[in-house]
């Protein structure tokens, strides 16, 4: 062994006996942490929590399941479009973002009819259609849509509520909160027997199906899941940045999230926030060489999935437990 | 008679332009076929070879030998790619999601580094060959001779394919792994040929692209995105599907360039793919599985 493997095992070992207080000390910090952190760090955080839901929407198709499924970018902005347009027409808020989860969840079903038929990289290339035709019709709709441009989106509480408590600290709780609940939701979900089906449809359809598992609908249920999520996300996202534009929701995005939950590890749930951290917080990181973003992304995306197949999570749930 | 024009104009730059993206499709389809691998970096291997004739113009070389190092630059990138990244991967569980992102992570690095080094839009300045009259259009004879160059590459690795004892183990290893490695072939190998023939055959079809139209740091996206529709459309392993499916894309491409606005061509493109997939799952001429 190295002496940095030395070193690593030794930390995690001291980790291991003290599992409790550095769960409590986390969670302490991050309650305190809106009274910390400068509000442009505070925004970065909330967004992480935003990327961290979204990654549900790679690791329970694309882990779990086995679906490349490639339109997230465009289930977010399902779901983020039909928030703004609830809430222009009259509707509370907090009333339209279960509309639009189930709007967004729909939406996903109804793809997934044709498109389950196909399966692996077929699916893959109806789904990145999918994404591309959703970008391309918010662009030829402008009167609806607002066009290229974007649209300005309401916002989530009443403004009763922003006069007490500073808006990025609401969003930052909330985004919080609706991170921890999605994350034991799906931790629960994919222990279950539900998640043993997805495991077993990844790996033999045919096998999975002999013993009495109905892989076309577990298969629509990941593709519904996955809309879901990010519909919630995307009914967070609009009224979190108060504008929506059609660029946010293209291709590059749905890059992103499986990004996250691939650098994360795509089969262990926690692993979501520690993606969506890289995803979010490495590019302001980078801001120096802001050029070679693309470049950095790419080869830490090659690295990890070669070197690194359970992500970050996967490392250091291998480490902890 | 201007119907028919238009007509004739878009059926023949169509086909030329299914021509040149054939070379794309089918190294991406061989790729596919053979190994397994979606390879999302295909078109990389245009943009890579039309930019390097762009720079070697620019540093004062010549058009001959400036395409020879072109082409060796992309068959070599070919097999690195191959040995670095992929080679990594043979024999993991799902193998086909792997080199799906890895290749996809390979193809971003290579339209950043692209834009750095080079920065827009580039034209290959073609030989000066002159054009014919065809109907009521100027048809350049350099848009002839490239579709006939992509038709002769098309032909040879139809024959390669065929006749060779590599393009042989090729099928053998595309049919059955582990059988074709019980009678010796080595699967490495087989593989390194393949990548560098598939980047090859991609690195004419941008070269020939950035003479008749121009070259630009995501080219190799749009590349793939064409490919991948073609491949899927025309059916994996299906060598004519393939074919037909390149130059139906192409006219459709070109249909809806001229007659409806060329902001709607990549619309038009994925509503094809979107239909085609939808309805029949495993393309026209295929069937869904193929053993990946």
């Amino acid at each position: 062994m190295s002496a940095i493997e030395v070193t690593v095992e030794r930390a995690a070992s001291v980790a291991r006996s003290y599992r409790r207080t550095l769960l409590g000390a986390l969670a302490l910090m991050l309650l305190v942490w809106p009274f910390v952190l400068q509000s442009s760090m505070l925004g970065n955080v909330t967004l992480v929590f935003v990327f961290g839901l979204l990654a549900f929407s790679a690791i329970v198709p694309i882990g779990f399941a086995g679906q490349l499924i490639l339109s997230q970018g465009a289930f977010f902005g399902i779901g983020a479009y039909t928030f703004v347009k609830l809430t222009a027409a009259g509707l509370p808020g907090i009333a339209a973002v279960p509309v639009a989860v189930v709007v967004t969840a729909g939406t996903a079903y109804v793809l997934g009819w044709p498109a389950t038929r196909a399966s692996g990289i077929y699916l893959g290339i109806i789904t990145l259609a999918f994404n591309e035709l959703f970008v391309i019709a918010l662009n030829l709709f402008p009167a609806f849509t607002g066009g290229s441009t974007g649209i300005r989106s309401p916002q989530l509480l009443p403004d009763a509520v922003y006069d007490v408590v500073p808006s990025e600290v609401v969003y930052y709780y909330l985004l919080l909160v609706a991170f921890v609940l999605v994350y034991l939701g799906f931790r629960r979900l994919l222990g279950s027997r539900i998640g043993w089906a997805f495991l077993s449809i990844k790996e033999n359809k045919t096998v999975a199906e002999s013993i009495g598992i109905d892989a076309h609908r577990y298969r629509l249920l990941s593709f519904t899941i996955a809309g879901a999520t990010c519909g919630l996300a995307g009914s967070l996202y609009a009224p979190l940045t108060g504008y929506i534009s059609p660029t946010v929701f293209n291709l590059s995005t749905s890059i992103d999230i499986i990004l996250a939950g691939i650098i994360g590890g795509l089969l262990v749930p926690i692993g979501s926030i520690f993606g969506a951290a890289v995803v979010v917080l490495l590019p302001d990181l980078l801001r120096f060489i802001s050029d070679f973003r693309l470049t950095v992304f790419g080869v830490l995306l090659i690295v990890v999935l070669i070197y690194l197949p359970e992500g970050i999570g996967g490392w250091l749930r291998d480490r902890l437990d | 008679m201007a119907a028919i024009d238009t007509a004739a104009f878009i059926v023949v730059n169509g086909l030329i332009f299914g021509a040149l993206i054939a070379l794309t499709a089918v190294g991406l389809s061989l790729i596919f076929g053979v190994l397994g691998v979606p390879n999302f970096a295909q078109g990389e291997f245009a943009a890579v070879a039309g930019f390097t004739v762009v720079g070697l113009l620019g540093a004062g070389v010549s058009l001959a030998p400036a395409i020879v190092v072109a082409l060796g630059l992309s068959c070599v990138l070919g097999v690195v790619a191959e040995r670095l990244t992929i080679a990594k991967l043979y024999g993991r569980d799902n193998f086909l999601l792997l080199s799906f992102f890895v290749t996809f992570g390979l193809s971003l690095v290579s339209h950043n580094v692209l834009r750095i080094a080079f920065g827009g839009f580039e034209q290959i300045p073609g030989p000066q060959l002159g054009s014919i009259a065809l109907f009521d259009f100027e048809l350049s004879v350099l848009r002839l001779v490239a579709a006939l160059i992509a038709v002769v590459m098309l032909g040879a690795l139809h024959l390669f394919t065929k006749y060779t004892y590599v393009g042989l183990a090729m099928r053998a290893v595309s049919d059955d792994r582990q059988g074709a490695e019980m009678l010796g072939i080595d699967y490495d190998r087989i593989s390194m040929v393949t990548f560098g023939v598939g980047g090859l055959l991609t690195g004419v079809s941008g070269i020939l692209y950035g003479m008749l139209f121009t070259v630009y740091p995501t080219l190799g996206v749009s590349l793939t995105a064409f490919a991948f529709t073609i491949v899927v459309v025309g059916g994996v392993g299906s060598f004519t599907g393939v074919i037909a499916a390149s130059l139906g894309i192409g006219i459709v491409e070109t249909f809806t360039a001229t007659v409806v606005g060329s902001e709607y061509r990549f619309f038009a493109i994925f509503l094809v793919l979107f239909l085609v997939l939808t309805l029949k799952p495993g393309g026209i001429g295929g069937d869904v599985d193929v053993g990946h």
